[in-house]
Order: C-alpha cells, then sequence, then structure tokens
C-alpha cells in the first residue's frame, strides 16, 4: 500500500484509532525518514506511518490493522541500533515507536525484581530504582540516556555490571509480548494464577526465546528485570599496558574472577578522545585498561578491588582511576561526550564475542585485516579504534570505524561512508568464520545463516506458529 | 545527616568552602551541564571577582574547554563517584608534579560536586597532613572563602543557566 492511496487513508484512521488518536500517528515525510533510520550506515525503507502506543492492548490493536492490511511492523525503541534492528525492510511497513509505554511499573524492593516498560530509558530506571536503594545487575549500555529497556532485551547487551552479572538478557525474569495476532503472553513466574514476577523459572524458559531475537517473535511491552541492593561503595583500577597480549591476559583473569562489576580497555583512539575530555596524559599510552568493583561494605570492595590489581600490576603500571569514576559519575553521558569535539564524526562498530581462549585469534584477524586495508583506511581518513571489554566471563571486540561524515546525511563524505560500511561487513564475515557471536543481531550479522539445520528449521517453525503471516519485524535475525 | 562521599575522602577538613544552588531539573541535566559549562560562561554577563578569574581561564590555551575538563588537565583526580549523583576530585602537590599516576596517599586538597534533592552543592575541602596545616589551613580560611566562593557561585550560576537552556528546549 502507498501512503497516497486512498486505502492508505483508511488504515491510517484505523491505527490512529488503536493508539488513542491522531497525536499518536504521524505520517510526516521528515520524521518517517529520520525515524525509519538507525546508526548503521546500512539501506533502509521509509514507513509509512509511525504509531506510539501506550500499552499492550494498543500494540495489539497496532497489529491487528497491519495484519488485515497486510501491513509489515518495525518496532523502534530510541534508534540507537547499528545493525538494522527496527528498520523497515519493505515499503508501507507500520513503525511502532515504544517510548510512550515508558513507565516504572512495579518496584518489588524486597523481593529483589521490578517491571518497567519497553520505552522506558536505562537512565530513567536507575533514578527510579535508586529511589528503592535497588539496581539491575546489568545496569545499561554507554548510551543508556536514550537507550531503552526493550530495545537493549530484545538486541541484547552488555557494558555496565557485565563484568559480574553478564549481559542484559541474564538479568531478565520475564517479558509481556503481543503476538502477531494480538495474543498478550507473560513469561516467567508472573504468568501463573497466584503468583507474581518474581522467578524467571517455572517450566520451560519460554522467557529466552524472545530475548536477543530482535523483535522477531513479537513485540515485548514490559520486562520484569532482577535487582540487586544499590552498593553503597565502589574502588576504580586503571593500567597502562604496552602489549595487547599482555592486556588480554589480565582482562581473562580478572573477568574470571567474577570480582568486578565493569572492565574495559581503550586503545589509543580512545585516548585522545579521553584527552579531549581533560585526561591528557592518555594521549601517551599504547592499551588502558579500567576496572571498577562495587560492594555492599567498603573493606570487602577494598579487597576484591586489591586481588584484581595484583593480577594487574604483574604486566602492566598502574595509573590514575580517574577514567572508570569519571565513567561512572555520568555513565550514561558518554555517548554525548564521544559525539562532542573533535570526534563528532560517525563511528560504526561491530563486534566479536568469543571465549577468551579465542581472543588472540579475533585480535589476529583485526590487525591483519587492517593491514590489508591500510591504503583504504588512509585515502578514506578512516580510523579504527578498538574497545575490549567482557561478557560475564568471555571476551569482547569491539572495532569501531572511525571519520569524519554525518549519519543521517549520505552525501557528506559518500566514499568515505561506501569504504567504512564494506569494510565493516568484511570484518563482520571474517569474525564469523573464526566463530564469533554477537549480541545486537538485528537484520545485519548472519544468524540463520550460520546455524545447523535442525535449529534453523525449529526457529522458522516457531516464527511461523507465532507469526504466520510474517508481520513483526520481518527479516529480523535472518528468518 | 547523609554522608556524602566528600566526607568519606575529606574528613574533618580545615578549611571548607561551599556553594549551593536550588535547581528542579533531572540529574542527568545537571552533570550534563557541570561537565560542559566553560570559562565564557561564568564570566558572561557578570562582573565581580568569579568574573575577572573566569575570564583569564577562558583567555588561556585551551580555555574553551569546560571547565570541568580543565581541571582535570590540570592535575585534579577523580577520587570518588556516586553515579548521577555526587562525584568528589582530589589533588595533593605531589600528584600534580608527577602527572598521571596513581598516588596511595589521600589527596590534601578535595572538591565534591552533588546533586541531591534538587540541591547542587560545590565544596572544597582542605584536609591537613599535621597539626601545623591544620592550623594554617584553618587561618587561610577566610582570604581563601573571599577568592573561591564567588568562583564556585559563578559556576553555579552558568550551570544553571545551561541547565535552563537545556530543559527549556526539551519542554
Amino acid at each position: 500500500l502507498s501512503v497516497a492511496t486512498p486505502s492508505f487513508a483508511t488504515t491510517r484512521q484505523r491505527l490512529a484509532r488503536a493508539v488513542g488518536g491522531d497525536e499518536n500517528i504521524s505520517t510526516d515525510a521528515a520524521l518517517l525518514k529520520r525515524l525509519s533510520g538507525d546508526l548503521s550506515l546500512e539501506p533502509f525503507e521509509i514507513a509509512a506511518a509511525v504509531v506510539r502506543p501506550a500499552s499492550a492492548d494498543e500494540v495489539a490493536a497496532v497489529l491487528a490493522v497491519a495484519a488485515e492490511d497486510g501491513l509489515a511492523v518495525s518496532v523502534r525503541g530510541a534508534g540507537m541500533s547499528y545493525t538494522r534492528a527496527h528498520t523497515p525492510s519493505s515499503p508501507g511497513t507500520v513503525l511502532v515507536d515504544m517510548t510512550r509505554l515508558n513507565r516504572v511499573v512495579q518496584v518489588e524492593a524486597a523481593d529483589l525484581f521490578a517491571v518497567v516498560e519497553a520505552g522506558c530509558t536505562w537512565e530513567a530506571l536507575y533514578l527510579a530504582l535508586r529511589e528503592h536503594d535497588v539496581r539491575t545487575p546489568y545496569w545499561g549500555p554507554l548510551s543508556g540516556r536514550h537507550a531503552t529497556i526493550g530495545g537493549t532485551v530484545s538486541q541484547n547487551s552488555v557494558f555496565f555490571g557485565s563484568a559480574r552479572y553478564g549481559s542484559v538478557a541474564e538479568c531478565v525474569l520475564g517479558v509481556t509480548v503481543v503476538l502477531a495476532d494480538g495474543t498478550i503472553v507473560r513469561t516467567g513466574s508472573g504468568s501463573a494464577r497466584g503468583a507474581n514476577g518474581f522467578a524467571r523459572h517455572f517450566g520451560p524458559d519460554l522467557t529466552g526465546l524472545f530475548l536477543g531475537d530482535s523483535g522477531a517473535f513479537g513485540v515485548k511491552t514490559d520486562v520484569t528485570l532482577s535487582l540487586v541492593p544499590t552498593p553503597q561503595v565502589a574502588s576504580a583500577a586503571s593500567f597502562a599496558f604496552d602489549r595487547i597480549d599482555d592486556l588480554v591476559d589480565a582482562m581473562r583473569e580478572i573477568a574470571a574472577r567474577r570480582i568486578a562489576t565493569d572492565l574495559y580497555a581503550f586503545d589509543r583512539f580512545y585516548h585522545g578522545l579521553l584527552a579531549q575530555l581533560g585526561f591528557r596524559e592518555l594521549a601517551q599510552l599504547e592499551w588502558t585498561l579500567h576496572f571498577v568493583v562495587e560492594d555492599a561494605e567498603a573493606a570487602h570492595c577494598r579487597s576484591g578491588c586489591a586481588q584484581l590489581e595484583r593480577i594487574a600490576e604483574r604486566r602492566s603500571r598502574r595509573i590514575d582511576s580517574s577514567v572508570p569514576l569519571a565513567i561512572r559519575a555520568d555513565p550514561f553521558g558518554a555517548t554525548r561526550a564521544i559525539f562532542r569535539g573533535d570526534h563528532h564524526g560517525v563511528h560504526l562498530p561491530l563486534h566479536a564475542i568469543v571465549p577468551f581462549s579465542r581472543a588472540g585469534t579475533v585480535i589476529s584477524i583485526l590487525d591483519q585485516f587492517l593491514v590489508e586495508h591500510v591504503d583504504e583506511l588512509s585515502e578514506h581518513g578512516i580510523g579504527a579504534w578498538r574497545l575490549l571489554t567482557v561478557s560475564g566471563k568471555d571476551f569482547l571486540l569491539e572495532p569501531s570505524f572511525y571519520f569524519v561524515g554525518d549519519y543521517r546525511d549520505p552525501s557528506v563524505a559518500p566514499e568515505a561512508r561506501a569504504a567504512a560500511v564494506a569494510l565493516r561487513r568484511e570484518l563482520a564475515s571474517r569474525f564469523d568464520n573464526a566463530g564469533a557471536v554477537h549480541t545486537q543481531v538485528g537484520k545485519y550479522y548472519d544468524y540463520a545463516g550460520r546455524l545447523e539445520p535442525g535449529i534453523t528449521t525449529a526457529l522458522q517453525r516457531i516464527r511461523a506458529s507465532l507469526d504466520p503471516a510474517g508481520v513483526v519485524a520481518p527479516g529480523a535475525l535472518g528468518l | 545527616v547523609t554522608e556524602t562521599l566528600l566526607d568519606l575522602h575529606f574528613p574533618r577538613p580545615a578549611l571548607r568552602v561551599r556553594a549551593l544552588a536550588e535547581l528542579t531539573a533531572p540529574s542527568p541535566a545537571v552533570f550534563r551541564a557541570v561537565s560542559e559549562t566553560t570559562a565564557a560562561d561564568l564570566a558572561r554577563g557578570r562582573t565581580g571577582l568569579g568574573a575577572r578569574v573566569a575570564r583569564r581561564l577562558a583567555s588561556e590555551p585551551n580555555g574553551a574547554s569546560p571547565l570541568y575538563a580543565q581541571m582535570l588537565g590540570r592535575g585534579l583526580r577523580v577520587l570518588a563517584s556516586d553515579p548521577l549523583r555526587e562525584v568528589v576530585l582530589g589533588f595533593s602537590p605531589t600528584l600534580l608534579r608527577r602527572g598521571f599516576v596513581h598516588d596511595r596517599r589521600p589527596a590534601s586538597v578535595g572538591m565534591g560536586i552533588r546533586y541531591d534533592a534538587r540541591r547542587l552543592t560545590v565544596e572544597m575541602r582542605v584536609r591537613p597532613r599535621s597539626p601545623l596545616t591544620r592550623l594554617a589551613a584553618a587561618a587561610a580560611q577566610g582570604p581563601v572563602e573571599r577568592f573561591a566562593r564567588p568562583l564556585l557561585d559563578a559556576w553555579l550560576d552558568a550551570v544553571r543557566a545551561r541547565v535552563d537552556i537545556e530543559t527549556e528546549g526539551t519542554r
């Protein structure tokens, strides 16, 4: 259907009714273009309409209209994806903007769980939970000022808290999902008569089916997350390494202890950015490792930090720990800081998650790739930044191609843009060949194509059963 | 009385200078403004000692950088942080000389920036290393306060102005 046809005008009216009125739907061309895109620089179709539901029932009503009129539906959180999570694959798509579903619904501080709507940001959730002296174990991505709970859970994510608690998926107890036919499904113990959402496991773990699914199996409207008491004290430490091998060895040993909550390392490109933010001495350093240890008691915190410091000190020299403490002071402000100053161009990241025994392999792949493409990188002024972190016990390497350009305007530095997009695709393929896995699969990383035939068939059957017409998030996960 | 991170890191100070502003903005907007306010913001439309010092800072190399980044660049270190509530900076003369190195000794001069219950507080403290320096610091309280207080007030005014502009834009 085209937005100009009379039949779409009827569809529009019905969609408006589904979301409570005309103020919650838009077909403004400029807005649709902006909301349809993400940060991947990959091509996308422009949605026919964007709707803003405020409840699971309204989401179900939107899906009913879409199903009746044969329209695809894409679901958008903050649009911070680099992997085409929500970008429409076909014209006529209805974009569901979840940001009106932004309430923290229930906080059970004594029982350590909370229910939050999918469009709530990590920052808003953090601040709301702080009033109750609790926090989620994984407590958000660097982009948590904008990134939503639903988007993060659908794509999976690691950063704050991940060294100790793993990815966000490991903190989810249950979800409420609207299926393509409008059925509202609650998973976890909250689905049982007389119980609330305190536990993930009661029978088969259907919650897991909807985590990291990139929205392929339905529209999440709320998420039940486990909580931990807010740590009362935090210690941090930082170390300078000359060799990446030594850095990775230290990260492996530190990650295995599961004492640190945050653990990450920067290369000299990130050091250049941090130097602009006041940490001038970092500009001279090759690699730096930073970790944060949190606890309820100062003595435990100090002793845990000391254990990890001894590991790092064997291979490096200690430096001031201002960087992790400054990041922690305004944890979700990092994205703004990155896009400020001299580095306000385009950062195009990808990542590889591997067991630590394969960390050297993916690092070698990256090094070799950069050597092979040195002329191309130089010709287009593309830098390759490297962030290292962990997902629980596992290693995560995130290179990022940087160039002076504009995410939304392809006419700015078009050759550098095309080169960065092509380089990223090729590198992702090499990481996959080395056995890497990914969070944020979206419609970017090869997922379905890499699976054994049995599991592919199973997933296709699940998808066909939940969404026979393929209305919701077509193309997600490559299904 | 809540024990702040500043209390933990600088207990029993011999010298303290404190400025306070009442704000209504959410804490992310306040911390963003704290980290982005420049010396030029302090000088804008103001007279007096705080504005004069700010103008001098703004004219120096890197003067256009936010004051927070300038403080870090001039040797202040982040000693502790409570996300979106408090950050404590500090230094010791030794640290300033030695650059970006770890120093196990407690810092002797510090500053806490705290936003809680809609009150933004900026407080400088000096922790003496001996009875003699405690006496010296106490004697310096008056002159230091006369110099530092207008500067802290100007900073808070500039932060408030920046918060107002940002939150106005999002209403």
